[in-house]
């Protein structure tokens, strides 16, 4: 990667920071570069020990985002915080476990929340069938009264033990989401105290 | 080492090289390379988190026909440094518990 391509992909890669902010580090970075080749180092040297520049971004972006959370402390900054971090967790360095085991948590948290939402679409559809089964079988007590009675009451018991399901789903639901949210509280307060 | 803790000798560190002159990012990220395991590009963050703290201020000089930015430490820079020693002073006395003992055990 050539000089030119560092910086222009530096930038691009800043686009979250303001014009000022991004202009502050891209000059820091030209001159650390300007600095290093005047003392006598070749550009591949010093592209070595900077990184690339995705790992130069994933250092700015974790400490740029914690302040963002720190300033204001809203939930959009902190799943902001959140991503930043894992992108961190990308890179060689050692990492402490605790952030490691944090995003598993927080995967798993998620995959209960798509399961739950995939057992609720399954539950409208059968809802729905039951439905269209419940007018059939009101029609069919005209012609067959009695697997019309019967089909009728099927649908009936199949109603409400869907409608059970959903409220449950519900209800979990909820209480899953009030949990992902204080631990993210948690997350946010637990940064701001280590400042 | 601990993320923690490392923040925090880091942010000594800077406030130490530039204690007795002020000095650019450059030098500043070659003398601590000396002295502690971080990569080369992460001196910015620390630089700029000091400089939003008050701790440091900049101000550019020409120097080779180009502008440098010198970072200068600034009074709260100072208090916040002896603190900061302070504790480390209090500190030292639990490595050198762990570390000391008999010096030539290896084991």
């Amino acid at each position: 990667m050539t000089q030119d391509d560092f910086f222009n992909e530096l930038e691009k890669k800043l686009h979250f920071m303001s014009d000022t902010e991004k202009n502050e580090a891209i000059n820091y970075y030209k001159e650390y570069v300007f600095e290093a080749e005047a003392s006598g180092k070749l550009w591949d040297e010093i592209y070595n020990s900077l990184g690339s520049p995705k790992d130069v971004v994933v250092i700015i972006q974790a400490d740029y985002r914690i302040n963002k959370a720190k300033e204001k402390p809203s939930l959009r900054n902190s799943v902001k915080l959140l991503i930043a971090v894992l992108g961190l967790c990308a890179l060689p360095t050692a990492l402490p476990l605790a952030i490691v085991l944090l995003a598993v948590i927080i995967a798993i948290v998620v995959a209960i929340f798509a399961c739950l939402v995939s057992i609720g679409v399954v539950v409208i559809v059968f809802f729905s069938i039951a439905f269209s089964m419940i007018s059939t079988s009101i029609t069919m007590i005209g012609t067959d009264p009695v697997s019309g009675i019967g089909l009728l009451g099927l649908c009936l018991i199949a109603t409400g033990l869907l409608i059970l399901t959903g409220y449950g789903i519900m209800r979990i639901s909820s209480h899953i989401i009030v949990l992902l949210a204080n631990f993210i509280k948690k997350i946010n307060e637990g940064l701001r105290r280590k400042k | 080492m601990d993320i923690q803790l490392k923040k925090g000798l880091l942010n000594s560190c800077v406030l130490t090289a530039v204690l007795n002159e002020d000095t650019y990012g450059y030098k500043i990220t070659q003398d601590i390379l000396n002295i502690m395991d971080v990569s080369e590009s992460s001196l910015y963050p620390v630089l700029r988190r000091l400089e939003n703290l008050g701790y440091l201020k900049t101000y550019s000089l020409e120097y080779g026909g180009r502008l440098r930015k010198y970072y200068s430490i600034t009074p709260e820079g100072i208090s916040k440094l002896t603190e900061s020693k302070k504790e480390l002073q209090e500190f030292k006395k639990t490595i050198d518990f762990i570390l000391g003992g008999n010096s030539n055990d290896t084991r």
